[in-house]
């Protein structure tokens, strides 16, 4: 047989098995002796430099100790004891009390805003009882109305 | 297989105790291997001093209770690679390993011209970081197999594995030092 050998067959001739046709090729192939020489040149290289050589030495690496499961984990527990502490009834700080003055806030707020935002005495909006104010707009146009948007009295007759 | 059939399958020449050999004599054999079998596995020099420590501890145990490991050496071994293994399972271990790299440039060679020294150190800093990046197991197979040169089947029994298994994981640790050293593509 000349077929080359495959990688593990060189490891079993290197551990003193193998057949002995593997070992007599071996013996011919340049190609594999060269594997077989390379596979256990780098095995004994290592062997000696883990046995004679200096003892290898840690050197702590600047890593981030901030690693993402433990910061997440930490967040959930904050949250956690947020809600829990907030939702105690009778529980520090009483937060039932500052609950209703904050709703009452809310609620005079809001009564303002929409008070000003519709205010009903400024102006009329244009009655459009025969759809001509609605048919004008979608054309484009916005009869009878002044620059600051109240009605224009005078202008009717072109419709 | 339990650890007495361990030591007594292991064949360990020389290791075996005789009534006069005392207990610093057994120390002073085996302490300076241990503790760089455990330095290679854990890197940590203080831990892997008190690991070794705890070996000999265990052992002065047995000699106390007058039941002395037939095989000394290989009971040794066996005690030091669980004793590590345990360190290595832990969860802070673990953390301070991928935090740190096993090497400095304190451990570096200094004979020889300055470019001899430079391939030197370029070869060390590959094989001792492909070392450290093999499984637990392959260090272990790689260690007493090559290192410390047991055979397959006395590596096997120390390690409690299969044969087959042992050669499974040598084969790997080979082929990752002829990557390494830029042998195989």
């Amino acid at each position: 047989m000349t077929r080359c050998l495959r990688r593990q067959a060189l490891f079993v001739v290197s551990q003193g098995e193998g057949l002995p046709w593997q070992r007599s090729h071996l013996m011919r192939c340049h190609r594999c002796a060269e594997r077989y020489r390379a596979m256990v040149g780098a095995s004994e290289l290592a062997a000696r430099i883990l046995r004679e050589g200096p003892l290898p030495e840690r050197v702590p690496q600047p890593r981030s100790v901030l690693r993402p499961w433990p910061v997440a984990v930490l967040a959930a527990t904050g949250l956690a004891l947020a809600l829990v502490w907030r939702g105690v009834p009778g529980g520090w700080p009483p937060q039932a009390t500052v609950m209703e003055e904050a709703d009452e806030d809310a609620g005079l707020s809001l009564a303002h805003v929409s008070e000003f935002a519709f205010a009903a005495d400024e102006f009329d909006a244009p009655s459009d009882a025969d759809g001509t104010y609605l048919e004008a707009a979608l054309d484009g146009a916005w009869p009878c109305e002044r620059e600051d948007g109240t009605p224009d009295s005078e202008c009717g007759d072109e419709f | 297989m339990t650890l007495a059939g361990r030591q007594h399958r292991a064949a360990d020449q020389g290791g075996a105790l005789s009534p006069a050999q005392g207990y610093e004599e057994l120390y002073r054999a085996h302490h300076a291997r241990i503790r760089r079998l455990c330095r290679l596995l854990l890197v940590d020099r203080y831990e892997a001093e008190d690991v070794a420590q705890e070996v000999f501890v265990q052992l002065l145990r047995r000699w106390n209770a007058d039941d002395l490991p037939v095989a000394s050496r290989a009971w040794l071994t066996c005690v030091a690679i669980n004793a590590c293994r345990r360190r290595r399972r832990s969860r802070w271990w673990q953390w301070w390993n991928a935090a740190a790299e096993p090497f400095s440039e304190d451990d570096l060679f200094g004979e020889g011209t300055p470019e001899e020294d430079a391939v030197r150190r370029q070869q060390r800093r590959r094989i001792v970081n492909a070392f450290h990046r093999l499984s637990g197991r392959q260090q272990e197979v790689f260690l007493l197999r090559q290192v410390e040169g047991w055979s397959t089947q006395e590596a096997a029994d120390i390690l409690g594995l299969a044969t087959g298994t042992v050669k499974l994981h040598l084969f790997r640790a080979m082929r990752a030092f002829q990557k390494a050293l830029g042998g195989v593509r």
